[in-house]
């Protein structure tokens, strides 16, 4: 019965152990909404339009994804890092078509009154024109990658709604 | 002309001019932007109506987005079937938006909005306009419900609101407050949508209402001097996610089966300034998550009197979580009772930097030989499994399995591998703690199930004589105060008896103590239940007998998983431990110290256990006619005589139908006379097929209501056959069932306090009543610990 007992405890472990499938850091994770969760804020993520994710490089050819429920908190996260992450890709969403975007190519608009889920007023567009509209639309500004990373990055969160 | 009627019923200040406006809409006609079936021109009502003024609108069905851009109060008349004016979106846009400010929008059904998300179409939409008061609407089918933007001192109080029929991820918020600060937010009734969100709304209040089948029942984020109190949040993914926020109080609620992922009953997230006292936390995945919480090193967090039972963890936090100060909890059956999120680099460093003082630990080990309602010895959270699985939470899994067991043995056998407690509580209370008040949700309309009744119930056995939460000066509210909100059902099967099994198998059942005074570092023990096996067949009745410390009040806590045990208990086929929520649907119990609420009625109290159980009023008669309170009901239980109180304590126990009845002494605090009315009682359930599983100390009562007794000496069983074999008639070894042993000295005693000196019969001796006309004497040794 011992042995039994030992065998066992030492399966579960083993199956505990075992990793999952490799990691391709060009494509961007499969976000189960309703279900997965920030990685930074612990919600669920249920808005795929504002939904964004990292891929992280741990070792040589060993990535990890990363999940957000708002592409502010991916860029807060980032900022909160200090430069230690290896960030193999970075991905948004098309606020129009909802399909995954490089964010590195990506025009974002920032705009206090778009409630996005961590309330950081800030959604992607594959192409400037439609996120001209979407500024124009929603009182907002169009920036690129760069800026909103500096701009959300250094933002503390609630600030754009004018909390103290 | 009579299919045209304008009706205004009341003009508050100018009566004249409205009847004026009124001719002048009947001589226009209705026009099309608001198609009325009844004749009455809702949007051109509003249009005409002066600032301030109360339409009355009749029943009927009204189209199209409604704007109120003027201070209105618009009043949906109620008919006597309780039906209301309908204003129907078409599935477009927003049913009814509100811009002005000092609107009252009342008794309507708002239903149909449209369906797209970005333009976020909802039922209601408060922009902009101060001091708005929405009451007593139903909204449903709508993809958002309220939304208060800039809505300062937005009043929504109670609204029924059900989102559309869509994939939990793609609907709309049932409530949502943005930059809308002091709102109240009450008795209002909120399911199937995505979250009640509260954002930038300093000030706000939510109270009373009903949170249920949503994301989050609460999602609050920079919102400071929230108060969040009666609430009931079931069934959500989540109860309460607060964030980013300072100075919050949380009390009162219930948080129930938030099992989504994550599945926090609250979780406190960069939060300063927080209270979260006297809640309910029941069978989430989480009850309380502290995510650094508090995060300023100049404040801490009081969490005190909440009751955490039966989640999968009692309280989770981030490693380096610090200045909690948990104070006078119940910890009560959590798979685990406290972990550190990730496991942490030392759980017994990151937990200890919050104050665990005074709570209630259902794991906990210890006596209290000095009788003081707190352990002698501390509380350690100490399980090498526990410390695994909050690094691997995929292995909560083996929790109770073979694994768990070899791993904490192993670390007990090597202390070397010996985990540093990951939390000690100095000073355990030695029984549960209920907060001040139940929870006002709980006694108003929530079906809180077994699970809860379970609890509470469990919480009465252990309850000896602590009231002093509840003599506090604050009164429970009688459910027949609290306005009725829909029911709930919860599906909670009822799984049958099952054929050909005994109703209770115990096997090997084996309960130690620590051994009261020993050293620290010693793991010796004291086992209250040694070894104790036997089968309980379906409608016998059995007695277990012995002297006050002899174990068999822990044999009924082990049955009741109020104390962890070794051995093999299955109840109607099922195995306590891991199926011990299903199990434990059969068992009524009925504890030997009562603890009612005294200010509650016979009948209130009833509804109230009626409710926690799950089982319609249409029992309470019946129980009642069963233990012979018929015509108490209106009778305070305060008022009620020792032996009406036991009865009630049966009443409950038998509201749910339970096949068995665990009962623990039953009539220790009863008269002879009494007690020979509460026995006739329990042998007419035996009778009536009932299964009884009681503790005694009376042989009469034992002989008279058991069909078989087991003698418990030290924990063991001693002997096992029919009363009259085990405890009357010569006591010789030839007349013994097998394996009967000789009786000591002192269960003799009991049997027969003087034997000599009556000089009477060996064959009237187990009736010590009918001998010297007195209760049985109890023995009890103060070297025994507490059992």
């Amino acid at each position: 019965m011992q042995h039994r007992t030992i065998l066992f405890t030492l399966l579960v472990f083993l199956l505990a152990a075992c990793g999952g499938a490799q990691i391709d850091p060009n494509v961007p994770p499969e976000i189960v909404y309703g279900e997965d969760v920030c990685t930074r804020c612990g919600m669920i993520i249920s808005d795929d339009r504002f939904a964004a994710a990292l891929v992280i490089e741990k070792a040589d050819n060993d990535y990890e994804q990363m999940i957000f429920d708002d592409a502010g908190e991916m860029f807060a996260f980032v900022a909160e890092d200090n430069g230690q992450l290896k960030i193999a890709s970075w991905f948004v969403h098309d606020y129009n078509s909802r399909e995954w975007l490089d964010a590195t190519s990506a025009w974002f608009v920032v705009a206090d009154s778009l409630q996005t889920p961590m309330g950081f007023g800030i959604a992607a567009s594959a192409q400037e024109l439609e996120a001209q509209a979407l500024a124009n639309e929603w009182g907002g500004d169009v920036l690129s990658f760069a800026q909103a990373r500096e701009q959300m990055g250094g933002m503390k969160m609630g600030a754009a709604h004018g909390h103290k | 002309m009579t299919g045209k009627v304008v009706r205004f019923n009341r003009i508050i200040k100018n009566q004249y001019l409205s009847v004026f406006i009124s001719g002048l809409i009947l001589l226009a006609g209705v026009g099309q932007s608001a198609a009325q079936e009844n004749g009455f021109d809702l949007t051109a009502a509003i249009a005409a109506a002066q600032p301030g003024a109360t339409i009355d609108v009749p029943a009927g069905v009204y189209y199209g987005d409604l704007a109120v851009d003027k201070p209105l109060h618009l009043r949906g008349a109620v008919a006597a079937d309780g039906s209301r004016p309908v204003i129907d979106g078409q599935g477009k846009g927003t049913v009814v938006v509100i811009t002005a400010p000092n609107v009252i929008l009342e008794n309507f059904v708002i239903r149909n909005s449209g369906n797209v998300i970005d333009k976020e179409d909802g039922g209601i939409t408060v922009e902009d306009a101060e001091d708005v008061q929405l009451l007593n609407n139903r909204l449903e089918d709508v993809l958002y419900g309220i939304r208060g933007i800039n809505a300062h001192r937005l009043v929504i109080r109670g609204n029924y609101i059900t989102g559309k029929e869509l994939d939990i991820a793609r609907r709309g918020d049932g409530l949502r407050l943005w930059q809308s600060e002091e709102c109240i937010v009450e008795g209002n009734t909120v399911e199937r949508v995505r979250d009640a969100i509260f954002w930038f709304s300093d000030g706000t209040t939510v109270r009373d209402n009903t949170f249920h089948d949503n994301r989050y029942g609460v999602h609050m984020m920079y919102t400071d001097k929230m108060l969040i109190e009666d609430n009931f949040m079931v069934g959500n993914s989540v109860g309460a996610y607060l964030m980013y926020s300072k100075n919050v109080l949380i009390q009162r609620n219930t948080f129930q089966q938030n099992r989504g992922p994550s599945g926090y009953g609250t979780a406190l997230k960069d939060m300063d300034g927080v209270t979260v006292q006297d809640n309910y936390y029941l069978d989430n995945r989480v009850g309380l998550f502290f995510d650094n919480s508090p995060g300023n090193v100049d404040i801490s967090h009081p969490i005190e009197r909440n009751v955490l039972a039966f989640n999968d963890i009692g309280v989770l936090m981030m490693p380096a979580v610090k200045r909690n100060l948990l104070r006078q909890n119940t910890f009560l059956d959590n798979l685990e009772q406290v972990g550190v999120k990730g496991g942490g680099s030392n759980p017994g460093d990151e937990l200890g930097g919050n104050s665990w003082d005074g709570n209630y630990w259902s794991d906990y080990v210890g006596y209290d030989a000095t009788g003081e309602g707190v352990g002698d010895i501390a509380y350690h959270a100490e399980s090498l499994f526990e410390n695994i699985a909050d690094r691997q939470p995929n292995l909560r899994l083996f929790f109770f399995s073979p694994a768990q067991q070899a791993i904490d043995f192993a670390a007990k056998a090597f202390p070397v591998i010996k985990p540093k407690p990951k939390l000690t509580d100095e000073t355990p209370e030695m029984t549960p703690i209920l907060p001040a008040a139940l929870p006002q949700s709980v006694q108003a309309q929530s079906r809180i199930g077994w699970l809860a009744a379970a609890m509470l119930l469990g919480a009465l056995a252990m309850f000896s004589g602590q009231i002093r939460y509840w003599i506090l000066g604050i009164r429970v509210r009688p459910a027949s105060e609290i306005t009725p909100l829909p029911d709930i059902q919860y599906p909670i099967p009822v799984p049958p008896i099952l054929k050909g099994h005994h109703m209770l198998t115990i096997q090997n059942l084996t309960k130690r103590y620590p051994r009261p005074g020993r050293a620290w570092w010693s793991d010796e023990t004291v086992t209250a239940v040694d070894d104790l096996s036997f089968e309980l067949p379906v409608g016998t009745s059995i007695a277990l007998w012995g002297v006050n410390g002899a174990g068999k009040t822990t044999v009924l806590k082990c049955l009741l998983g109020l104390l962890a045990s070794e051995g093999e208990l299955h109840l109607n086929g099922y195995d306590l431990r891991r199926d011990g929520r299903t199990a434990r649907r059969f068992l009524g119990y009925v504890p030997q110290e009562l603890a009612f609420h005294n200010d509650l009625s016979v009948a209130e109290s009833c509804r109230f256990y009626a409710r926690l159980k799950n089982v319609g009023d249409e029992r309470i008669p019946v129980v009642l006619a069963q233990v012979g309170l018929t015509g108490q009901e209106k009778k305070a239980v305060g008022a009620l005589s020792g032996g009406m109180k036991q009865r009630l304590a049966l009443a409950l126990a038998l509201l749910a139908d339970p096949p068995v009845l665990l009962l623990d002494e039953p009539t220790s605090n009863l008269d002879e006379a009494t007690r020979d009315d509460f026995i006739d009682l329990l042998v007419g359930l035996r009778d009536a097929g009932k299964t009884l599983l009681f503790t005694s100390h009376y042989a009469d009562e034992v002989t008279r209501l058991a069909e078989r007794v087991l003698i418990l000496r030290d924990g063991r069983l001693v002997a096992d056959g029919a009363p009259a074999a085990v405890l009357g008639g010569p006591r010789t070894a030839d007349s013994r069932p097998q394996g009967v042993h000789p009786l000591s000295s002192t269960e003799s005693a009991i049997i027969d306090p003087a034997p000599v000196a009556t000089g009477l019969p060996s064959a009237v001796r187990g009736l010590p009543s009918v001998v010297n006309g007195l209760p049985s004497p109890v023995a009890f040794s103060l070297e025994e610990p507490v059992r």
